[in-house]
């Protein structure tokens, strides 16, 4: 898969070369395409999200999203307008109206769309959890791999936050995958990152305790009894991922609840009796696990 | 109307043959189009093509292909033989490479290519040469880290290696493949060298680039599963139809049957090469990733079953005595392992998986221990148990069958000289006390104490000590911690360390240290000896002192070496031998100069004996050849050679009228061990074809050929000059080098006075005179014979001038009265001054001039002829 920038498509290719002799309303006309192209594409990135049902405190890896736009019919509309004003077609242009129609269509293609229209690093990230969220690991892990390669490789970047973002969706596209200890070594990799959010600091820690490494899981609790107030909404919100997420995992086991591997139930136990946000996500646990443990 | 038409387009090519205009045409074509297309952009006015940019971009292209192949080429010539290294092979085949480099070089594009490999050229020069010409390419700094730490691997030093990949990874603007490939390269390093754990860890800590790499989780799958988790290689390991097993893990499966599906039956079992030899001076549990290692003396050995030595983790700290009665009664014991070494000499390795209960429970690591080895150590003839070799792992990674095997054949050195009060460490004041007292003369004590330590097989043994200041050092020791490092480092710590007092120290009150290595002759490489000051002061260890105590460490270094290989030569043949390890710089053309120079410049180590320590030099896996004339010392050369090469035995075989079939047999009677071929000007044509076979075999560094004559030229050597051209020396003879007769002179005479069980007579000056005049062109034979001689035929405790001037005239010896001082032989007067030489370097005239059986006017007169004047 090649995920290289279209450099094409940017605004520095305007500026360079024979474009210059072009005269002032042709410079426009470009100009202003190609701030449609983007617009068309973050509205068709939107209404895939949409149409999945992705947001931040129903999604298990919420912190992978940005804000949902608002207002996204009218600005559709808007859109709509000036392509028919110019007289101009664009790649997407039917999966909009057909949003706009009140149909849905494939969230995974208008993401496509949205990929062909204006290549960002952001839209792969999203791309990546469409496929997560329709269990596509496979995809999604190769999706992630070749980010993380080229991000290292300092080709594809967006900001501080998107290497660890990059960390989080390939480690949620392991555990999907079957393999939590890949998925935790990506999890720590984000949590341990600069700037990162509690979503990876929750994972670590969640995945840390599965696999019975209570002192490194220890560690990440600490770090969350600093970052989050135990009566946060955004805390509630991570409990309630958290809980809704093991429920996935012991639905594909043959156990019925999850328990604590030997390695690290005196960590459990300590937690359990303690105050904090690790104190809160572990009663979440329990509350799964029946309590079975905590007693 | 064609013809026409090509006329008035291209008259100058219209009457060449149709095929050549056609494709001319074409190109016309191909950039009249090109043309036409730019022009017909809107509103532009010329176009045209930059040639200059087009040249660096057309560069820029070839260069980043040629590198490629370069790189294919490289990979191609290095040998994984663990199959951990983290390269891949190519499937391209090296001949179409080459011809690729060929094609570039006739289209006579100037790029500096590497040339085609010489006959007989290893594996590792040629790509050595590809990594000189990639540099030159432009080859980033971390990718040619990166091939430095695959070749330095290829070599078998994963030490060496590691800090070439740990180099990689510091620096900047690194690829995602570059970074993956030098993590891979830290962790097979670790996990060659056994250090599992380490290994581990390592990989842990790059899981999250191991999710976006298949060969960084494989190995960390692997690095899991030697560690003994089970659990999280499974997770890790995917295994492919295609994949090969490293060797280390071939027996894991065999031995611990669950670990057979993890690691999947596809996987490719792939048969184990040779391991390197242990080095057999030196045994350590670190060489073999075992937490503990202990010697056993066997039943009868000694009187009963002695633990010799032991080398045991920090984590483990002392053996217990219960545990290590449990040892000493092992043999007596019904189903203990110790039992059937003890019957058949055979070796035993058992790995227990968690919850299971077998040998290990008798282990000194108790619950931790996940496999123990027991090898046997026999006798090199008779094959007689001697003892055996006991390693404890924390995790599965024992090492190959080879290996263990070459640690028994190692651990032999530790029985020799071990009677029944071996348990004792071994005793080293002699010679290495007074070599330390040396080292040290002149250095302003005060409040200073110095300690010497030589490398013994299981560690630093003290040798020497001295100083005024923390006396009771024995009582209220340190912690050794500096010592300790610096022996674990092995050739890593190449100069002063200072430390700081406490555990660090050997003296509970010093407040600091330094640790000086001692290297040997052939300098960098693994440290002969260690030498600590420590004071009661922690300023008094400064800068200069170091300075000081490195340049004396470092002219000390051969010295130590000849003292090693003296022990050595004295257990095997049973009398020392002399070499010259220092010089004042050596004799040019004019004799003058020579003196003028030699008087300002310090001792250095003599040239011959340094060329001879180099070529012993452990990396050298290449044959040797010796030319000098009878009786110059080629065979005790050659010894040096093979023992500074680490081979504990040494086979002679004369190659005098030797046919194919004996001479194969007499190299199959020294099985591994070192072999001087001696009498090459005589080999049988016959015997040249077994001998070109093991020249060219890769354990060919065992080999050591000497001759009287120079034999490359001459047949049948003729197609064996490009594998001992590179590695030969010519010693001089023994007129050549007067100043070593007197020392081996009195060597031979005590050897011969023990042979014969006599005493040996003391020379006068006049005597040694004499004796230093002769011409001895028949070397150290003619020396010897006449030592014998002496012994045998001299009455009384000293013998004179006179005495050995009628000794040597009965048996038609010539010893001159004096030298020519008319027609002066510039060697010889060179030879006198260095024999005499003071301890500071100046002229002793009065004993040079005995030496040349002149009267000290003479020489005087003689210098000052030479431009040396009255000093």
């Amino acid at each position: 898969m090649n995920l290289q920038p279209n450099h094409h498509n940017s605004f520095e290719s305007y500026f360079s070369g024979p474009l210059w002799s072009l005269g002032l309303s042709q410079l426009g006309r470009r100009e202003l395409g190609a701030v449609h192209r983007r617009e068309l594409a973050g509205l068709l990135t939107d209404a895939a999200r949409c149409s999945l049902g992705l947001n931040s405190s129903s999604s298990a890896y919420g912190s992978l999203l940005r804000p949902v736009l608002g207002g996204w019919r009218g600005r559709a509309l808007g859109v709509l307008d000036m392509l028919k004003r110019d007289d101009q077609y664009f790649d997407g242009q039917e999966l909009v109206e057909q949003r706009l129609g009140g149909q849905n269509p494939s969230p995974e293609l208008m993401i496509l769309a949205a990929l062909d229209l204006w290549e960002a690093p952001w839209t792969y990230l999203i791309l990546g959890q469409t496929l997560l969220a329709r269990g596509d690991g496979l995809r999604a892990k190769e999706v992630y791999g070749e980010l993380l390669r080229q991000n290292e490789s300092g080709q594809l970047s967006d900001g501080a936050e998107f290497p660890w973002r990059v960390r989080e969706g390939l480690g949620a596209a392991w555990e999907c995958l079957g393999s939590d200890v890949l998925a935790y070594g990506c999890m720590r990799a984000a949590a341990e990152h600069r700037g990162s959010g509690t979503g990876p600091l929750v994972s670590a820690f969640f995945l840390g305790l599965d696999l019975g490494r209570a002192r490194e899981a220890a560690g990440f609790a600490k770090a969350l009894d600093q970052r989050l107030s135990p009566h946060s909404r955004r805390l509630a919100a991570c409990a309630k991922g958290l809980r809704a997420r093991v429920d996935r995992r012991q639905a594909n086991r043959t156990e019925g609840t999850w328990t604590p591997p030997a390695g690290s139930v005196d960590l459990f136990r300590t937690l359990l009796d303690g105050e904090g946000a690790g104190a809160v996500l572990t009663r979440a646990l329990v509350q799964n696990d029946g309590g079975q443990v905590g007693s | 109307m064609s013809k026409n038409l090509l006329q008035l387009i291209a008259p100058e090519i219209a009457g060449e043959p149709e095929d050549k205009v056609a494709s001319r045409m074409r190109s016309a074509i191909t950039l009249a189009r090109l043309l036409s297309a730019t022009a017909s952009r809107p509103r532009v006015d010329s176009t045209g093509f930059d040639l200059v940019r087009a040249g660096r971009e057309l560069d820029k292209c070839v260069r980043a292909d040629t590198l490629q192949v370069l790189q294919q080429m490289f990979f191609l010539h290095l040998e994984d033989r663990s199959g951990l290294g983290p390269w891949q092979r190519p499937k391209a085949q090296v001949t179409q490479l080459w011809k690729g480099i060929v094609s570039l070089e006739e289209r006579k594009i100037s790029l500096a290519l590497p040339s085609l490999p010489e006959p007989g050229e290893s594996r590792e020069d040629v790509a050595l040469r590809i990594l000189a010409a990639a540099l030159c390419l432009g080859l980033s700094e971390c990718a040619s880290n990166n091939w430095r730490g695959h070749l330095a691997f290829t070599k078998q030093d994963p030490l060496q290696a590691e800090s070439y990949y740990r180099k990689a990874l510091e620096g900047e603007g690194v690829t995602f493949d570059e970074r993956a490939t030098a993590i891979a390269g830290v962790g097979g390093c670790l996990l060659d060298r056994g250090v599992v754990f380490l290994a581990r860890d390592w990989m842990d800590r790059h899981l999250d680039l191991a999710a976006a790499c298949p060969k960084l989780a494989r190995l960390a799958g692997l690095t899991s599963l030697a560690a003994g988790d089970r659990s999280m290689a499974e997770q890790l390991l995917r295994p492919e139809p295609s994949q090969q097993l490293p060797s280390v893990f071939n027996s894991l499966g065999d031995r611990v049957p669950s670990v057979r599906s993890v690691l999947g039956g596809s996987f490719v079992w792939k048969p184990s090469e040779p391991a390197v030899a242990a080095t057999p001076r030196r045994i350590s549990r670190s060489d073999y990733g075992a937490s503990v290692l202990v010697i056993m003396c066997a039943p009868g050995t000694t009187e009963e079953c002695l633990p010799l030595r032991w080398d045991l983790a920090a984590s483990v700290g002392q053996p217990t005595d219960a545990w290590l009665d449990r040892q000493v009664a092992a043999p007596w014991t019904a189903g203990e392992p110790e039992q059937a070494i003890v019957a058949g000499a055979k070796m035993h390795v058992e790995l227990v998986e968690e919850g299971k209960v077998g040998v290990l429970s008798r282990s000194c690591l108790s619950t931790t221990a996940k496999a123990v080895a027991l090898v046997p150590v026999t006798q090199p003839e008779s094959e007689a148990l001697l003892g055996w070799v006991r390693l404890e792992f924390e995790h599965w990674l024992v090492p190959d069958p080879s290996r263990l095997e070459a640690l028994g054949r190692a651990a032999r050195c530790a029985f020799a000289g071990v009677s029944c009060d071996r348990a004792k460490p071994r005793e080293r004041t002699a010679p290495y006390g007074q070599l330390f007292s040396e080292l040290m003369e002149g250095v302003p004590l005060g409040r200073r104490r110095w300690w010497g330590f030589v490398d013994g097989p299981c560690g630093p043994e003290q040798a020497a000590t001295g100083g005024e200041a923390l006396r009771d050092w024995e009582g209220n020791p340190g912690g050794r911690g500096s010592l300790n490092k610096a022996s674990r480092m092995g050739k890593l710590l190449q100069g002063p360390m200072a430390y700081e007092g406490g555990i660090q120290s050997m003296h509970g009150d010093s407040k600091g240290g330094l640790l000086t290595p001692v290297l040997g002759a052939g300098g960098p490489g693994h440290p002969q000896g260690w030498l600590l000051v420590e004071s009661t002061r922690a300023t008094d260890l400064d800068r200069g002192l170091a300075d000081d105590l490195a340049k004396r460490c470092r002219l000390a270094g051969p010295r130590f070496g000849l003292a090693q290989f003296n022990e050595w030569h004295q257990e095997r043949y049973g009398h020392r031998v002399h070499l010259a390890t220092t010089a004042h710089g050596e004799l040019p053309e004019g004799l003058g100069q020579a003196l003028l120079e030699s008087n300002k410049a310090p001792k250095t180590t003599s040239p011959v004996f340094q060329q001879l320590a180099r070529l012993g030099g452990r990396a050298c896996g290449e044959p040797v050849l010796i030319v000098a004339s009878a009786g110059a010392g080629k065979t005790v050369a050659g010894r040096f050679i093979l023992f500074c090469r680490g081979l504990e035995r040494v086979v002679e075989i004369s190659l005098r009228g030797l046919g194919s079939a004996d001479l194969g047999t007499a190299i199959r009677a020294a099985r591994d061990g070192g072999v001087i071929l001696k009498d090459g000007e005589h080999l049988d044509p016959d015997g040249h074809g077994a001998l070109d076979q093991l020249l060219r075999q890769p354990d060919a560094g065992r080999f050591v050929v000497t001759a009287r004559q120079p034999i490359l030229g001459q047949a049948p050597w003729e197609g064996l000059a490009d594998r001992l051209m590179r590695n030969r020396i010519k010693l001089p003879d023994m007129g050549q080098r007067r100043a070593s007769i007197l020392p081996c002179f009195r060597l031979l005479l005590a050897k011969a006075a023990r042979l014969e069980r006599r005493i040996a007579p003391e020379l006068t000056s006049e005597a040694e005179g004499l004796l230093w005049r002769g011409d001895w062109k028949g070397g150290l034979r003619s020396l010897s014979d006449f030592a014998h001689q002496i012994v045998i035929f001299h009455d009384g405790d000293t013998l004179d001038g006179v005495g050995l001037a009628r000794l040597a005239l009965e048996r038609e010896i010539s010893l001159p009265h004096r030298l020519s001082s008319k027609h002066l032989d510039p060697i010889s007067l060179w030879s006198a001054i260095e024999s005499t030489r003071k301890k500071c370097g100046a002229i002793h005239r009065g004993r040079a001039a005995a030496l040349m059986g002149w009267d000290p006017d003479t020489l005087t007169a003689k210098l000052k002829a030479l431009g040396m004047g009255a000093g």
